[in-house]
């Protein structure tokens, strides 16, 4: 039995004041996408800076406390979520969601949509040590482990670096489960206590990132 | 029995000087910034300037906390410095460093192309920069330029720079995603690394005095301060990410990037 765990859907509608937005925009569309993981300023910079190679982004904005980045773009452009997404992710970041709204009020989103904990007869949990540093390393392994088969719910404590999970108990065990989710992690690039991240992978992760290895 | 006494006296006197702590610093006041994300400071003409990266400005304020002048439209400026002239503003975002003299602004040139300057300091016909993505220090020193380091995390290799400050006879780098101070010689030449012990998070900004060695540890929200052999003096801790640091006249000031504000130590 496959489960889908998180379904990322794209809405599209329409709406008074988004066509109001867009006409303050003149002819840009405007996109806003949610950052996890912009606490340090250099990180910040640095992804506003990966982004200048699209040509014509103007109004950039950056807002640290809350991770949101909008900026305008040339309509006529029709760049996409995908791909401004895609950017968000080869500049070293994790993207949460994304919005754009078109020069003619449409707004097209992406968000991610959690499945109930209620629909599973047998819910297992278990936790795991994983090193990280920062709110980006939390959305990275937090992310990761949703991405594992079987784990329903995860969550990283950036103070405790546990990483507590709810799975479906009647699919896996919980040393199976860890044991996925670990290797899994590990492979993103943090270590924990069963699997050692790889040195490349670990030498790519952003600065900020750059936590303590385990020994 | 008068010479005994002159020998005790002598003898205490050097025990005393023998035993003297390094001077701890203490909190006095709070300049609030309201609005304002700090990232670096100097000074020049008595006015404290502040580079506000999240804005693209440049804030200057009296001792007192008073804003007294605002210049806009720069590109990201960072860790700022001043030669007693002129402001340079180190621009992260169009990778060149901008010289601002009596309200005038022009751009410094530099021999090779930067990718995100982070940090500059200018000392009569010396610059250095800290060059972040390309993980090294460029200095000049008229119109000759050196370039040292190179991505990595061994001795006289960086990650990720942010700082810099030429002294007299070196050049002290805030080697940031290192967790840690680099001391280099002017042929670039690796001296010393300070705060290696200590389990820095970001080194982000660094203050030398005659001294002192003052760094900004960001996240773990302190500023530790080091004498200039690296052994650690004091740890002043319970800020909001700090960024930069700088002495004037004996008072530190200290840049709160969360805080919005300078905390000032005596």
């Amino acid at each position: 039995m496959k489960y889908t765990i998180i379904a990322i859907f794209t809405v599209l509608m329409l709406g008074f004041n988004t066509e109001a937005q867009a006409q303050k925009n003149g002819d840009r569309d405007q996109f806003e996408i949610q950052v996890d993981g912009l606490g340090c300023p250099f990180c910040a910079y640095g992804l506003e800076k990966k982004f200048k190679e699209f040509k014509g982004l103007k109004n950039v904005k950056i807002e640290m406390e809350t991770g949101l980045f909008s900026f305008t773009f040339p309509a006529e452009e029709r760049l996409t979520i995908e791909r401004i997404t895609t950017q968000v992710e080869k500049a070293g970041y994790t993207p949460v969601s994304a919005k754009v709204t078109r020069v003619d009020g449409t707004v097209e989103t992406s968000d991610q949509k959690e499945v109930s904990l209620e629909d599973y007869a047998e819910v297992g949990e278990a936790s795991l040590f994983v090193a990280g540093n920062c709110g980006m390393c939390r959305a990275r392994i937090e992310k990761t482990a949703k991405n594992t088969e079987g784990v329903l719910l995860a969550t990283w404590d950036e103070d405790t670096k546990m990483l507590d999970l709810k799975f479906d108990a009647s699919a896996a065990k919980t040393a199976d489960i860890e044991a996925a989710v670990a290797q899994a992690i590990a492979t993103s690039g943090h270590d924990t206590k069963t699997a050692k991240a790889d040195d490349k992978v670990y030498k790519g992760l952003p600065g900020c990132c750059k936590y303590k290895r385990v020994k | 029995m008068k010479n005994k006494a002159l020998y005790i006296v002598l003898f205490l006197a050097v025990l005393s000087a023998c035993s003297s702590e390094p001077k701890q610093w203490t909190k006095t006041n709070t300049l609030a910034l309201d609005g304002i994300t700090p990232i670096g400071l100097s000074v020049l003409n008595d006015k404290i300037w502040i580079s506000d990266g999240d804005h693209n400005r440049l804030i200057a304020i009296s001792k007192a906390g008073e804003i007294v002048e605002t210049l806009e439209e720069f590109e990201r400026p960072m860790h700022i410095s001043s030669d007693g002239e002129a402001v340079y503003i180190p621009e992260y975002g169009s990778d060149s460093i901008i010289k601002l003299q009596d309200g005038k602004r022009s751009t410094l040139p530099v021999q090779d192309s930067l990718d995100a300057p982070a940090g500059v300091d200018v000392r009569g016909d010396e610059v250095a920069i800290a060059d972040f993505y390309n993980h090294r220090i460029l200095y000049g020193k008229g119109n000759t330029w050196l370039s040292f380091g190179e991505e990595g995390n061994k001795k006289g290799q960086f990650y990720y720079p942010t700082d810099v400050q030429i002294t007299s006879d070196k050049i002290y780098v805030a080697d940031a995603y290192n967790n840690r101070i680099q001391v280099f010689d002017k042929q670039g030449n690796f001296l010393q690394l300070i705060g290696v012990e200590d389990v820095m998070n970001a080194a982000t900004g660094l203050f030398v005095s005659e001294s002192q060695v003052f760094v900004t540890d960001f996240e773990n929200n302190r500023v530790l301060i080091y004498t200039l052999d690296g052994t650690l003096a004091q740890s002043i801790d319970n800020l909001q990410k700090p960024t930069d640091v700088l002495l004037v006249d004996d008072v530190l000031y200290i840049a709160n990037y969360k805080g919005q504000n300078l905390e000032v130590y005596k």
